[in-house]
């Protein structure tokens, strides 16, 4: 069930202009994946500005490709240079150069390159064959359900990308449903914290703010700080070998199928869900000592696990509207700009969007496999770019970007300002995916809160009595306390106590 | 000719701090204080201590600032909040008004501000004042210049941009940014100014017809 539909929205969308947009959009996405400071988030959030004048499809297959190449593009340069491209790739630099200095840089490239394209065939089929079925659950979702989920959503994202101190991943998540307040509230319609601007009573725009975090931040910490170029290791084959793909089947599909659901847990992104792959493996692994020096499994896992989640971040996007991951949150954000409208209502209203958006997964992970086996020396020749040469240039196609889509200047100077809180709030080390996740989920949080307090006269006995509430309430409480010491010992204490007959009958 | 680098350690991430790996930079022909500040970031991050699980973030100076920023910040957005019409009669509850979700959010921005400013100071964040010596090396540090210039630079791009043609604007920020920071020469920096800004131009307005400021 859903072959057919898949196989259909894939020959819809074999056009030769199609074709074109995603080989190319692939391609930028590599070469943003590969240049250490530029993101995936930040590639496809300035893509979103320049191509929202196509077609929404057509827009939306190239962000697509620009996310799955972006996300493979950073093992480039995490195996030559021993520098994550991306932050998804920082998982892949503990195998990948190690592997590079032995000698071995083009079969790591070649392991790391069909391991993505693994990755991304089992999201796929997640995406295409589960999804639907996770839609109609999501019908059974009310604006209680989705208050508590928002809330959810930003808690754990706080606490799983600040793991050093979730307090700062709470009130960058707190702060970003705070700003998401700024403008029309969608009941009465009414203008919050607008004090007079017409431009504020819009709100403030998604795109720039996404922009100014992920784009201006980063051009400010580079040109601030001044990273080293490091040395480049050269390649020559990349084609990996058979015997490396088969011995290792089995840390594909559990690499696969965590990135996938580390993907759907909202806004925590590829850079964890590599992490928990790669910890995963080592800890089944029969060599594990090899790990850190070169093995290939650990690249396998890595290098699954982050692509496997760029579809699992696409799952809730597609049936709740909530982002799995930051660039997931971009690519939401894009099709609220192109008039889609994910979320529970989509399994009954386009119920083929979702096999359509999978069949763009599938394109893009097809031109990610070709051109990175295909293309390497150019892809080796990007990485001695200097940043503090790109850095100017991604100014520029920031304001720019701000700029397109509503043709204000207020756009740029959100996005101006958005960096300049970014650098300090980086710096500091407030993560900045509860705070974007924070704002796009912002307006749901508000207008659910508040419509199932109207709807039942101010009784909240249903938003802590519904099972689903009751299952987000207790998660949502386990995310708050799971790392308290007290809490901890709590749990340690109660686990031996229950596990105590046991030992007493094996003793 | 680049910057040379040697890798030392094949495996930075064993180290808990991402992604810097131990180098030695050799450094032929730069300008000095560009490499003065590379030494000073290396010498940083050899002294940094290591962050611990659970027990803030290592910095709290910082955090005893910030929590009071937004505390404040806290403070206003309720007391705003409280400023926003109600609608009660027509909507039944306070739980209805515009600004009964702000309200919260503000409550719990001052709540989490609160515990970190509570931390910060339990770890002697309230000590604030520092020594001159810290002062002005703080004021001196490449970092700070180098801050206030991507800063100036980047606002003046926005200040600039409607006033001149965007094709200028955009070739002037180009160029300081690369005079600046970049290490490259005067002429080279002309030409990818040049080059860049044209490029930027001719792509959007005229493939793309996406509008330009």
């Amino acid at each position: 069930v859903g072959a057919f539909e898949l196989l259909n929205s894939i020959g819809n969308l074999m056009t030769w202009d199609i074709l074109f947009s995603v080989f190319w959009a692939t391609f930028l996405g590599i070469i943003v994946g590969m240049l250490p400071g530029l993101t995936a988030t930040m590639g496809i959030a300035l893509l979103t500005t320049l191509t929202f004048q196509e077609e929404g499809s057509k827009a939306i297959v190239i962000l697509i490709a620009m996310y799955v190449g972006a996300i493979y593009g950073g093992s480039r340069s995490a195996i030559l240079v021993n520098i994550p491209g991306t932050p998804a790739n920082a998982a892949t630099c503990i195998d990948g150069h190690p592997l590079a200095l032995q000698g071995k840089a083009g079969e790591a490239i070649g392991i790391a390159t069909t391991s993505s394209f693994f990755g991304s065939t089992i999201a796929l089929f997640f995406m295409a064959f589960f999804t639907p079925y996770l839609g109609q659950i999501a019908l059974e979702f009310q604006s209680f359900e989705f208050f508590w989920l928002t809330l959810f959503g930003v808690l754990i994202c706080g606490n799983l990308t600040a793991p050093e101190d979730p307090l700062k991943g709470w009130i960058a998540g707190f702060l970003g449903l705070f700003l998401a307040m700024i403008g029309m509230d969608a009941i009465q319609a009414h203008g919050r914290f607008t004090y007079g601007s017409i431009d504020l009573s819009g709100g403030l725009s998604m795109i720039p703010a996404l922009v100014g975090v992920y784009g201006m931040t980063e051009v400010i910490q580079t040109s601030v700080e001044a990273p080293q170029q490091a040395k480049i290791v050269q390649v020559k084959r990349v084609i990996p070998k058979l015997h490396d793909i088969v011995v290792n089947w089995k840390n594909i599909i559990r690499s696969g199928v965590t990135g996938v659901f580390v993907g759907a847990i909202p806004g925590v992104g590829e850079n964890i869900a590599s992490f928990v792959a790669y910890d995963m493996a080592q800890r089944s692994s029969k060599t594990p000592e090899k790990f850190g020096k070169g093995s290939i499994e650990g690249l396998t896992a890595a290098e699954t696990g982050d692509n496997a989640c760029v579809g699992g971040a696409i799952i809730p996007v597609l049936v709740l509207a909530v982002p799995g991951s930051p660039p997931a949150a971009v690519l939401l954000a894009a099709m609220w700009l192109h008039d889609m409208r994910p979320g529970p209502l989509l399994v009954i209203e386009a119920p083929n969007f979702i096999y359509d958006v999978s069949a763009m997964f599938f394109l893009a992970s097809a031109a990610m496999l070709i051109l990175g086996l295909l293309m390497v020396r150019i892809f080796v020749k990007v990485l001695e770019v200097k940043p503090s040469t790109l850095m100017p240039i991604i100014l520029v196609l920031c304001a720019v970007g701000s700029f397109a889509i509503h043709g204000r200047v207020f756009d740029i100077m959100v996005m101006l300002l958005f960096g300049l809180i970014g650098y300090p709030l980086r710096k500091m080390k407030f993560p900045d995916a509860p705070l974007i996740l924070g704002l796009i989920l912002g307006p749901m949080l508000d207008e659910n809160l508040r419509r199932g307090l109207l709807l039942n006269q101010g009784d909240v006995s249903p938003f802590i009595t519904r099972p689903i509430c009751i299952i987000l309430i207790v998660l949502i409480l386990l995310t708050l306390v799971n790392r308290n010491k007290h809490f901890k010992r709590a749990m340690a204490s109660f686990k031996a106590m229950l596990l105590s007959p046991f030992r007493r009958s094996q003793n | 000719m680049g910057i040379r680098i040697v890798l030392t350690d094949p495996n930075p991430g064993a180290a808990g701090r991402w992604p810097v790996a131990p180098m030695h930079v050799q450094h032929p022909h730069l300008n000095p204080s560009l490499i003065k500040h590379r030494q000073a970031m290396e010498q940083d991050n050899c002294k940094a201590p290591q962050a611990k699980p659970d027990k803030g973030s290592g910095m709290p100076r910082a955090d005893f600032v910030m929590g009071l920023i937004l505390m404040l910040f806290g403070l206003v957005a309720m007391h705003q909040s409280l400023k926003i019409p109600t609608f009660e009669k027509d909507w039944g509850g306070f739980y209805a008004a515009p600004g009964f979700v702000p309200l919260i959010l503000g409550g719990v921005i001052f709540f989490l501000a609160l515990l970190l400013f509570i931390r910060a100071f339990k770890a002697g964040g309230h000590r604030l004042i520092p020594s001159r010596e810290t002062f002005r090396a703080f004021v001196k540090a490449p970092t700070t210049r180098r801050w206030c210039l991507v800063i100036l630079y980047s606002w003046g791009f926005f200040f600039i941009l409607g006033h001149i043609p965007f094709l200028l604007a955009a070739f002037l920020v180009l160029l300081a940014f690369l005079l600046t920071f970049a290490e490259v020469k005067k002429l080279s920096a002309l030409i990818i100014a040049g080059a860049a800004s044209g490029a930027i131009y001719l792509v959007f307005s005229k493939l793309f017809l996406v509008p330009l400021p």
